[in-house]
C-alpha cells in the first residue's frame, strides 16, 4: 500500500476595484500510506485555514482605517456623498492632517454645494501647507461658486503673489480660472506672467486659444503670429487652430487683416506669408493670394513651384484671371521649369476659359480666341507628337468647331488628331467623335460612319464615348432613310436606363416607330431637316419645313415640324415668326404632345427677345392653367415667381 | 360648440335654404382637396394662409377630403394656386352648398372651421448657426408662411404678446447645451454657443443660463396661459417641462454652469408646474445625450428600431364636439412613417391625464403628440425632429421639401400654424 500525502493549497485572489483583497484558502490533504518491506513514507501536512502565522496567510485584511475608507470610497463611488462624508469626517478627526483625507472631504463637500465647508477645508490645508498655490487657486474657484467674485480675484492674486518669478504659478492658476470659464481673467494672467517673466511669448498657444474662445479673432491671430515668429516649424499647428474660426466671414476677416500687417512689417517672414495665402484662399480670394504666392516664389527661390500649385487649385477653383496671372508669371521667370509643357498648356485653357466669358479684350482685328489659339499652337510646335500637342490640339479643334462656328478648320485639326495621335486613346477618341459631327455637318456620311464605327466598334456598346458613337451612327442610319439599321442600334442603347445617352435614343426610336409605316415622306423630309439642321444650314432646313407644312399640314410630323421651325427661327432673331410657328402648335394640333413645350418656347420668347416681362408671366400663368402637369410646369413657376420679383 | 361654430351653421343653412329657391345661384368657390389628388400639400397651407393675409375668409372643411380648404372663387386665388402648384377645383355654388349641406349632417364625422385671420407667428431660434434643421422653419419656408425670429432678450421682454403662436424646435431649456458635451465639447460651434449663451446670461442678469433659460420657459407658460399657443417639437418638448419642473433647482453638472447638481435633484423636482409630464426621472449622466426617461425610446437605444416598421396612428376624432383635436390631426394617411429625434416619443404614464393625446404607436407606450389647455391657450408637443428624416444626425444637410411636397409628418407641423386663425383673438396681459 502506497501512501500519498497531497497537499493542496489554494490561494483564491479576487479583487475589487483595486482596493480590496478576498484571500480564500483552501486546503486539502490526502494521505495515502504505502508500505514496503523497507520504507514507510508518512507525509503529513497541514494549512491552516486563516490566521497570520503561516505562509500561505501572507496577505494582511487591513487595518480599520484602511476598511473604512475603502467603504467611504465606495459610499462616494455610488453617489451617496453623504454616507461617504460621514465616514470620511470620522476618519478625519482620528488623522487630521492626512492630504488624501482632506481631499476626498473637499469632494463630498463639493458635490453637496457645501462651499463654505470646502473653503473652511482649503484653509485648514493651506495652514499646514502655506505655499500650495493649487489649494489657493481652488479656493479661487469656491469664492466663485459661492458668488464672491471679488472675493475669488483677491485670492487667485494672492496665490500669484507667493511665487511672482515662477511660471508655473501662474499655469496653477491660470488653469483654475478657465475651469470656472473665467476666460478673460486667465488671458490677464497670463499676459502678467509675461511681464513678470520678461517673455513676450510666454503663453502664446493658450492665450491664443482663449481669445479665440471669446470670439476675439484679431487678438488670437496676433497670439499665433508671435508663436509662429518663434517656431516656424508651427505654421500646420497654427493653421488648424485658426481654421476653427476661418469659418466665419468676420472672423476670417479679423484674422487676414492681422496677418496683413504682419506681412508688412516683417516682409522676410515666409511663414507669415504663407499662412496669408493660406487664409486668402480659406476667403476664397484668389486675386489677393496670387499676390502672395508671387513673393513667396521670390523668397524661396521655388523657381516657379508656388505659382505652379496655386494657379492648379485656382483654376480648379474656376478663378481662371488668377490662374493665368500665375502661369504666365511662372513661365516667363522660369524658363526651365520642370512642368513648363503642363504650365503652357494650363495658360491656354486659362485663357480660353477668360475669352469665353468675354472677360479679355481682343485687340482691334483680333478674334476672340486667336490668343489661345496661338498658345496652343506654340506647344504644338514645340512639344510634338505629345499628349500635350495633342490635347492641345483638341482645344484647337473644339474652338473651331463651338465657338468660332468654323467646321472645316476644325474639320482639319481633328483629322491630324485623329491620325497622328491615335495612341493617346482619350484625346483620340474625343477627336473621332467630333469629327463624326462634322462630317455629318458636311454631309459626308460614309466617312462620318467610318470616324464613328472606328470609337462604337461592334454591340454592345459599354461605355460613355461608343454609347454616344452609336447614337451618332443610329442618327447617321436616321438621314440616310436607312431605319431598320437605326432600330438595331437604338434598341442596344435603350437597354442601359442609366447612360447618358438613352433618352435621346429612346426619343428617336419613337419618332421612327410611329412614323416609319404610315409617314413615310414626312419622315424621310423630316430626317433630311434634321441633317441640313446638324450641318448648320438653318435656312436650307427651313426650306424644307415650310413646305412640309404647306403641302402636308396634317401629317403626323406636322407638330415637329413647327416645332424646329419655330427653333430655327429663333435662331435666326426673328421672333415674331417663330412665336407664329409656335403658336400654330397650341391653337392647330391638339393632340400634339408639343404644345406645352411649344408654349414655354413662346413665354421665354417674350421674356428674353421682345423683353415683355408682362407677356412672359401671361404666357407662363397660361401654360400651368392649361397644362398643370406638364414636365415645364415647375420652370414656369419659377419663371414667374422671378418676373414678379417674388422673394423665394 | 363655439359662437363662431354656430354662426356658420346658421350660414350654411342660409345658403342652402336659398338655393331651394328657383332662380337663385351663389358665386363659385375653390376646393382645395387635401386627399391624395392634391399635387401639393404643403404650399396649400401656404395658400389658406395667402388668402387670410389678403383677407379672404377660408373654410377648413374638417375630416371632408383630409381636411380640405374652401375659398371664395376670386381668380387672383385660382391664379396664385397655379403658380405655388397646388391642386383646386372650381365648383359651383350649388356643389358648395352641397358639401356644406354633407358636412353639417349628423350622420357625418365632419366640421367646417372659419378661418378668419392669418395668425402672427414667432420662432423661438438663436442667432447663431447651428448644425441641424429646424423641421417647423423649414416647413413655413417651403409653405411661403412668414414668421419672426425671437430669442431670449426678446421673450425676457414680453414681446411675445404680440405673438399668436410660439414655435419652439430642437431647444434645451434646462441648460445643459443640448447634452452635446460628450460629443462636440470641442467642436467650434459647441463651444460658441456655450461662450455666448453665458454672455447673454450675464448680460440678461443671470448667474447661470440654466437659470435664464428656466425664466425663458416661465414666460412662456405665462404667455400661453394667457391665451397664447405654443407648439414645441423634438427636445423643446421634455425639456420645456423639466426646466419648469426644476424651477431653483440646479439639476446641471460642472460642465454646463460650472458647480455639481444638487445631490437631491430628483427629489425637489415640482411636477405641479409642468404642462404635459409628470412623474418623469432626470437622467443624471452628464455625459448621456437623454435628459430624462420621458423620452422613448432612450436615445441610446433608437439603434435597436427598425425604420422599416417604424409608424405611429392618428387618432379620429369628433370633428362636430373636439374640433381642436381634430384640425391638429388633419391629414391624408392615418397611419404615419415615424422619426426619431434627441426626444423622439414620450412615455404614455408620464404624461398628465388632463393632456389629450392625439397620435401613437399602437400597442406601446410611445406617444407622438399630444395637446392641452393650459389657462385660456394650448399647447401641442410633438417628437421627433424631422418627419421625413428618420435619424437627422449633427452636420446632416437640411431636408428638401419640395422633395416631400405631399408629407404626412409636416401636415401635423403645418395644421398648427392654422389652428389659431380658428380662433377668436385673445386679449393678452
Amino acid at each position: 500500500m502506497t501512501v500519498f500525502l497531497h497537499i493542496k493549497c489554494v490561494y483564491f485572489w479576487g479583487s475589487v476595484k483595486l482596493k480590496t483583497a478576498i484571500l480564500v484558502r483552501i486546503l486539502s490533504v490526502r494521505l495515502i500510506i504505502v508500505t514496503t518491506k523497507k520504507l514507510l513514507i508518512v507525509i503529513i501536512s497541514t494549512i491552516v485555514l486563516g490566521g497570520n502565522s503561516t505562509p500561505c496567510t501572507a496577505m494582511a485584511q487591513g487595518s480599520p482605517a484602511d476598511i473604512r475608507m475603502r467603504l467611504a470610497q465606495s459610499y462616494e463611488r455610488s453617489g451617496d456623498f453623504e454616507s461617504a462624508l460621514r465616514v470620511y469626517s470620522e476618519l478625519f478627526s482620528t488623522d487630521s492632517s492626512n492630504f488624501m483625507l482632506i481631499e476626498s472631504l473637499k469632494r463630498c463637500h463639493l458635490k453637496l454645494k457645501h462651499n463654505d465647508e470646502v473653503i473652511a477645508l482649503i484653509e485648514y490645508g493651506l495652514k499646514l501647507n502655506p505655499a500650495d498655490i493649487g489649494s489657493r487657486a481652488q479656493l479661487g474657484n469656491v469664492y466663485l461658486l459661492k458668488g464672491d467674485e471679488e472675493k475669488a480675484a483677491e485670492v487667485w492674486a494672492h496665490a500669484i503673489s507667493l511665487a511672482p518669478g515662477e511660471e508655473t504659478a501662474y499655469r496653477v492658476v491660470g488653469s483654475s480660472m478657465i475651469q470656472a470659464r473665467q476666460f478673460e481673467r486667465a488671458a490677464a494672467i497670463y499676459r502678467d506672467a509675461r511681464k513678470a517673466l520678461g517673455n513676450p511669448t510666454l503663453f502664446a498657444s493658450d492665450i491664443a486659444y482663449l481669445y479665440g474662445i471669446m470670439q476675439k479673432y484679431p487678438e488670437s491671430t496676433r497670439e499665433y503670429l508671435a508663436l509662429l515668429r518663434q517656431t516656424p516649424s508651427q505654421l500646420i499647428y497654427i493653421q488648424s487652430r485658426i481654421s476653427s474660426f476661418t469659418g466665419n466671414d468676420r472672423a476670417l476677416a479679423g484674422a487676414t487683416a492681422v496677418v496683413e500687417e504682419a506681412v508688412a512689417a516683417e516682409r522676410k517672414n515666409v511663414e507669415f506669408r504663407r499662412l496669408l495665402a493660406w487664409l486668402f484662399m480659406e476667403g476664397k480670394n484668389f486675386d489677393a493670394a496670387y499676390g502672395v504666392y508671387r513673393e513667396l516664389d521670390t523668397l524661396t527661390g521655388g523657381g516657379g513651384k508656388e505659382l505652379f500649385t496655386f494657379a492648379g487649385r485656382a483654376f480648379n477653383e474656376k478663378s481662371y484671371a488668377a490662374a493665368s496671372k500665375a502661369l504666365s508669371e511662372v513661365i516667363d521667370r522660369n524658363p526651365n521649369f520642370r512642368e513648363m509643357p503642363r504650365a503652357r498648356y494650363s495658360l491656354a485653357r486659362s485663357l480660353e476659359e477668360l475669352e469665353s466669358a468675354g472677360r479679355i479684350k481682343t485687340e482691334p482685328g483680333a478674334g476672340v480666341f486667336d490668343r489661345a489659339i496661338g498658345m496652343y499652337n506654340r506647344i504644338v510646335f514645340d512639344y510634338p507628337n505629345t499628349e500635350i500637342a495633342g490635347q492641345s490640339l483638341l482645344r484647337i479643334a473644339l474652338i473651331r468647331k463651338d465657338k468660332l462656328s468654323d467646321p472645316g478648320g476644325a474639320r482639319d485639326v481633328l483629322e491630324k488628331i485623329a491620325s497622328d495621335y491615335k495612341i493617346f486613346l482619350p484625346v483620340a477618341t474625343e477627336a473621332r467623335l467630333a469629327l463624326g459631327e462634322i462630317y455629318i455637318g458636311f454631309d459626308d456620311l460614309d466617312r462620318a460612319a467610318g470616324t464613328l464605327t472606328a470609337v462604337a466598334g461592334t454591340p454592345p456598346y459599354g461605355g460613355p464615348d461608343r454609347e454616344l458613337a452609336a447614337l451618332r451612327l443610329a442618327e447617321l442610319s436616321f438621314y440616310r432613310h436607312h431605319y431598320p439599321q437605326a432600330m438595331t442600334i437604338l434598341s442596344d442603347l435603350t437597354r442601359n436606363s442609366v447612360s447618358d445617352v438613352t433618352n435621346d435614343a429612346i426619343s428617336l426610336q419613337l419618332l421612327i416607330t410611329e412614323n416609319e409605316k404610315d409617314n413615310r415622306e414626312a419622315l424621310d423630309r423630316y430626317a433630311e431637316a434634321r441633317l441640313l439642321r446638324a450641318g448648320r444650314r438653318d435656312a436650307d432646313a427651313l426650306a424644307i419645313l415650310d413646305d412640309e407644312l404647306t403641302s402636308r399640314p396634317g401629317n403626323a410630323l406636322a407638330d415637329r415640324i413647327a416645332f424646329m421651325k419655330g427653333e430655327i427661327l429663333v435662331l435666326m432673331k426673328k421672333p415674331d415668326e417663330a412665336l407664329a410657328s409656335f403658336a400654330l402648335i397650341v391653337d392647330s394640333y391638339p393632340e400634339s404632345l408639343l404644345r406645352d413645350r411649344a408654349m414655354f418656347n413662346t413665354a421665354s420668347i417674350y421674356e428674353t427677345d421682345k423683353a415683355d416681362r408682362a407677356g412672359a408671366i401671361r404666357t407662363y400663368e397660361l401654360l400651368l392653367e392649361k397644362y398643370p402637369n406638364s414636365i415645364h410646369a415647375g420652370a414656369a413657376r419659377k419663371r414667374i415667381r422671378f418676373l414678379r420679383g417674388d422673394n423665394i | 360648440m363655439t359662437v363662431r361654430g354656430l354662426a356658420v351653421r346658421a350660414a350654411i343653412f342660409a345658403v342652402a335654404t336659398a338655393l331651394s329657391i328657383p332662380g337663385a345661384a351663389l358665386a363659385g368657390k375653390l376646393l382645395i382637396p387635401m386627399d391624395l389628388k392634391q399635387a401639393n400639400h404643403l404650399k396649400a397651407y401656404g395658400i389658406a394662409f395667402w388668402a387670410l393675409t389678403k383677407n379672404i375668409e377660408v373654410d377648413w372643411l374638417l375630416n371632408y377630403r383630409s381636411g380640405s380648404f374652401m375659398i371664395d372663387g376670386l381668380e387672383n386665388v385660382g391664379a396664385e394656386c397655379r403658380v405655388r402648384g397646388v391642386t383646386y377645383e372650381e365648383i359651383t355654388g350649388t356643389e358648395a352648398a352641397r358639401i356644406y349641406a354633407g358636412i353639417q349632417s349628423e350622420d357625418n364625422n365632419m366640421d367646417v372651421v372659419r378661418l378668419e385671420k392669418a395668425p402672427k407667428i414667432a420662432v423661438y431660434v438663436p442667432p447663431n448657426t447651428l448644425p441641424w434643421d429646424d423641421a417647423v422653419t423649414l416647413a413655413m419656408e417651403y409653405a411661403e408662411i412668414p414668421y419672426d425670429k425671437i430669442w431670449d432678450d426678446e421673450v425676457l421682454r414680453d414681446t411675445l404678446v404680440h405673438y399668436d403662436w410660439l414655435h419652439l424646435h430642437h431647444e434645451d431649456f434646462t441648460g445643459q447645451y443640448g447634452k452635446f458635451y460628450a460629443s462636440f465639447a470641442t467642436q467650434p460651434w459647441y463651444v460658441e454657443q456655450q461662450v455666448m449663451y453665458e454672455k447673454k446670461a450675464k448680460a440678461n442678469g443671470f448667474r447661470k443660463v440654466s437659470e435664464m433659460k428656466g425664466a425663458v420657459a416661465q414666460k412662456i407658460k405665462n404667455y400661453t396661459g394667457a391665451g397664447g399657443f405654443m407648439f414645441a417639437m423634438c427636445s423643446a418638448t421634455d425639456t420645456y417641462d423639466i426646466a419648469l419642473a426644476a424651477e431653483g433647482v440646479d439639476i446641471c453638472d460642472y460642465m454646463y454652469d460650472g458647480d455639481p447638481p444638487d445631490p437631491q435633484f430628483q427629489k425637489k423636482l415640482n411636477y405641479g408646474n409642468c404642462l404635459a409630464f409628470e412623474n418623469f426621472t432626470l437622467e443624471a449622466n452628464p455625459l448621456v445625450y437623454e435628459y430624462s426617461d420621458i423620452d422613448i425610446p432612450p436615445s441610446p437605444l433608437v439603434q435597436m428600431l427598425n425604420p422599416e416598421t417604424d409608424y405611429f396612428t392618428l387618432f379620429e376624432f369628433s370633428a362636430k364636439y373636439d374640433p381642436v383635436p381634430t384640425m391638429l390631426t388633419q391629414d391624408h394617411a392615418s397611419i404615419i412613417h415615424g422619426f426619431l429625434g434627441q426626444t423622439t416619443s414620450f412615455k404614455k404614464r408620464l404624461i398628465k391625464k388632463t393632456v389629450t393625446i392625439l397620435a401613437e404607436k399602437e400597442g406601446t407606450e410611445e406617444v407622438r403628440y399630444i395637446h392641452g389647455n393650459f389657462g385660456r391657450g394650448t399647447f401641442t408637443f410633438y417628437g421627433g425632429h424631422d418627419p421625413e428624416d428618420y435619424q437627422h444626425q449633427v452636420g446632416d444637410p437640411p431636408t428638401d421639401l419640395s422633395l416631400h411636397k405631399n408629407s404626412p409628418g409636416y401636415r401635423l407641423i403645418l395644421n398648427n400654424i392654422l389652428f389659431p386663425a380658428a380662433k377668436k383673438k385673445q386679449q393678452k396681459t
